[in-house]
């Protein structure tokens, strides 16, 4: 191949190239740092373990999700879509982790449902008593959970 | 509820009225001397209302009966009850008697039903069941001459149990601390509850069926009936032209034009779709490499355990945690991946129904422009038709959209109502069965109200108490760890003041709350300095005219400027001078 020849083909073609390996600039989806902190998102974890109805396992990142989203005003019906975050499900994992390290949940064998340990009980019921904006919050995902639970039976059922 | 105007009616010819007397939008004042007969017209007010008052003798003596006119949404109501010894009101709507009572109990029952405040049957002291009765509610928002300055809530009789608790949770929607018959309540609560929750996931399924009829972009009803207008206009000057060719060449311009926007609408929303699968494809590549790295972990410790003479022990412990979490975090990471493919299938599907959008869009501007190009070169007529035909398709289109768009709206309040009915019975249905936990709205508006007090302190200049309010569990305040008893003189008048506009601020906060009146009788002016008071009522005319709600306060010294275009200020007109009184005999 000549020079010439080589050159026109690359000026073709360098757009192209240009286009394809430049970074996209909007990684916007997804992207909500400050909101997952462990602590809160383990202390949520504990509150929903410790009703009656035990969360499964393998849905606690999207439960979580979930409830953040309907529980925080400004989350209900934004696009934000916290129930599909990545990061918020690797964050539970590691707060479930360390949830599970501590000894303040046990997952069932059997049922691979979670449940909190009288300490992790008692951490919760600590910080309900506070009867602070934590207090309303874990509340509110407590209620929130509920009507989840209620409304998949029901769609069950449908 | 809204306040328009009361009348005293003389007793005979010879006996004191005290003419028709207009409430202000926002603020009414009583500005006269001492002993000309404010507390008698405030009281009238909440007689009307069903509030046990003893007249003096001369006053039952010379007045026939009060006549408080209110607005309740958009009905007047008339409430006359004749002044004397029995019970004896009468309720009147546009003019019509429509109920007349003799009791405080059916008056209770019929008014809080129609000012939509749903009541629950609570235990009296004797542990009897009783419903609440709206008497009980008034001195939330009204505060008597002598003892409404010296208690947050003086009421004239206490019989329910935990009355002042139960008052303020029913004045806010709380709900009750102690119903009557929890487990039957309990049951049917139960029974709404399971009802709503069903009907919640029938009514979001219709919500998203009608969301996925509407054509993409979405616009807003504005936006079209706007465009509609538009259509309708062009039609219209089709109709009436002359110079029918430029007409029609002109219409298939807009028509034109309008598609190319909708196509560059549809441009936009494919690139956002496009960015989110494409960083969906991010977020999962990230995802896989953490699954890399987790399991570089993994032979990283076994390599360390392999190694003995680091550690001789088998199971010393060291990356234990890591262990554990292996197995879980790749499972969570795995099924991470599977959620994130669904959400992408349906963004995906999403992509496909707009790039249809978009040919179908790209196919219709063709033939408006080839449609154009044909009537450049004919001479008009067929053109004309062509124009009009195709406005009249744009406009029937237009139509169909705007329906479907308003059907999801009115789908999207059904749907908000059904959640904020559920969450009100979940809360009973809470108070019912587990009475001594937490609930959420009960310490929201613990907070708030502590809040709110701290604020109005502030604005009372009341520099004796403490700023650290706490709401007991009873929902009465504690100033730092001091009872209001044991406050005396100012501090005690600022403090009862606070609490009140501190509540009357919660319950405005609520658009649908009735409670949107303040009485106050006499501030005892001479434990506040005027400029203090002053402050106080600044601040509550703000409140007041910002929220639809209404203020009305008697005063011996203290004289606010009103201002004559929401506010109205009630002199004495019978007699003069000093001896001038706001009853009289009429037409004297």
């Amino acid at each position: 191949m000549k020079l010439v020849e080589a050159i026109e083909i690359a000026s073709t073609e360098a757009p192209l190239i240009i286009t394809r390996s430049a970074p996209r600039s909007r990684r916007d989806a997804l992207q909500n740092e400050s909101l997952f902190h462990m602590p809160l998102i383990a202390l949520s974890i504990l509150s929903l373990a410790k009703g009656r109805s035990k969360p499964k396992a393998d849905e606690i990142g999207k439960l979580i999700g979930q409830c953040f989203e309907h529980s925080l005003a400004t989350f209900s019906g934004s696009s934000q879509e916290l129930g599909w975050s990545a990061n918020l499900r690797i964050r539970t994992v590691k707060a479930l982790t360390f949830l599970e390290s501590t000894n303040l949940i046990t997952i069932n064998k059997n049922t691979s449902r979670l449940e909190a340990t009288s300490t992790g009980k008692k951490i919760v019921d600590g910080a309900i008593e506070s009867e602070g904006e934590l207090c309303v919050f874990l509340l509110t995902i407590q209620r929130e959970y509920r009507n989840i639970c209620k409304e998949r039976a029901v769609e069950e059922k449908l | 509820m809204r306040f328009e105007s009361l009348e005293i009616v003389a007793n005979g010819p010879n006996g004191w009225g005290s003419g028709l007397l207009e409430f202000g939008s926002d603020i009414t004042q009583l500005f006269a001397e001492n002993e000309s007969g404010k507390t008698p017209l405030i009281m009238s007010t909440l007689f009307c209302l069903g509030m046990d008052v003893k007249f003096r003798a001369d006053i039952t003596r010379n007045c026939k009966s009060a006549i408080l006119q209110i607005a309740i949404n958009d009905k007047k109501i008339t409430l006359e009850r004749s002044i004397g010894e029995k019970f004896d009101l009468t309720v009147h709507e546009s003019s019509k008697t429509i109920n007349r009572f003799y009791n405080d109990e059916d008056f209770s029952r019929f008014f809080l039903n129609l000012i939509n405040i749903k009541t629950n049957k609570l235990i009296t002291t004797s542990g009897t069941p009783t419903l609440p009765y709206f008497s009980s509610l008034i001195p939330l928002f009204y505060l008597d001459q002598d003892h409404g300055y010296l208690e947050f809530y003086a009421a004239r009789q206490s019989f329910v149990k935990d009355q002042y608790s139960e008052m303020v949770r029913l004045l806010v929607g709380l709900p009750p601390f102690n119903l009557y018959d929890k487990k039957r309540t309990g049951i049917e609560l139960k029974k709404e509850a399971d009802y709503l929750d069903t009907s919640i996931v029938s009514s979001r399924k219709l919500l998203e069926r009608l969301q996925q009829d509407l054509t993409a972009p979405i616009r807003t009803i504005d936006t079209l009936e706007k465009k509609l207008e538009r259509s309708k206009t062009r039609l219209e000057e089709l109709k009436n032209t002359k110079n029918v060719k430029s007409e029609a060449l002109s219409g298939l311009d807009d028509l034109i034009a309008e598609q190319r926007v909708r196509y560059r609408e549809l441009s936009n929303e494919s690139i956002q779709l496009e960015s989110k699968i494409s960083s969906a494809k991010l977020i999962r590549d990230e995802i896989e490499s953490e699954i890399q790295t987790l399991n570089l972990n993994e032979d990283a410790r076994r390599a360390f355990i392999s190694f003995s003479e680091l550690c001789t022990t088998p199971n010393c412990g060291m990356f234990m945690a890591s262990a554990e979490s292996y197995g879980k975090s790749l499972l969570y990471l795995r099924d991470q991946i599977k959620d994130l493919e669904i959400s992408t299938a349906a963004n995906i599907q999403a992509a496909e129904r707009l790039e249809i959008a978009k040919s179908l869009t790209n196919r219709h501007i063709e033939s408006f422009i080839h449609k154009r190009s044909i009537a450049e070169r004919e001479a008009g007529i067929d053109a004309f038709i062509e124009a009009i035909s195709t406005t009249t398709s744009d406009i029937f289109e237009l139509q169909l959209e705007l329906g479907k768009l308003k059907k999801v709206e009115a789908q999207k309040t059904n749907h908000a109502n059904l959640l904020a009915r559920r969450d009100k019975t979940l809360s009973l249905l809470e108070a019912a069965q587990k009475p001594s936990e937490q609930s959420a709205e009960v310490i929201t508006f613990r907070l708030r109200l502590s809040q709110a007090m701290t604020k109005w302190l502030d604005t009372l200049h009341a520099r004796n108490v403490s700023n650290q309010i706490k709401i007991d569990s009873n929902l009465k305040p504690m100033m730092g760890d001091e009872k209001l008893e044991i406050f005396k003189g100012s501090s005690k008048t600022r403090t009862v003041l606070a609490f009140h506009a501190a509540l009357f601020e919660i319950c405005l906060e609520d658009k649908n709350s009735p409670f949107r009146i303040l009485i106050l009788d006499t501030p005892k002016q001479q434990d506040i300095p005027d400029i203090h008071l002053s402050d106080y009522i600044e601040e509550l005319k703000s409140l007041a005219s910002k929220n639809n709600a209404q203020v009305i306060f008697s005063t011996s010294s203290y004289r606010y400027q009103i201002d004559p275009a929401t506010d109205k200020e009630w002199l004495p007109k019978f007699g003069n001078g000093e001896d001038a009184m706001y009853l009289g005999i009429p037409n004297q």
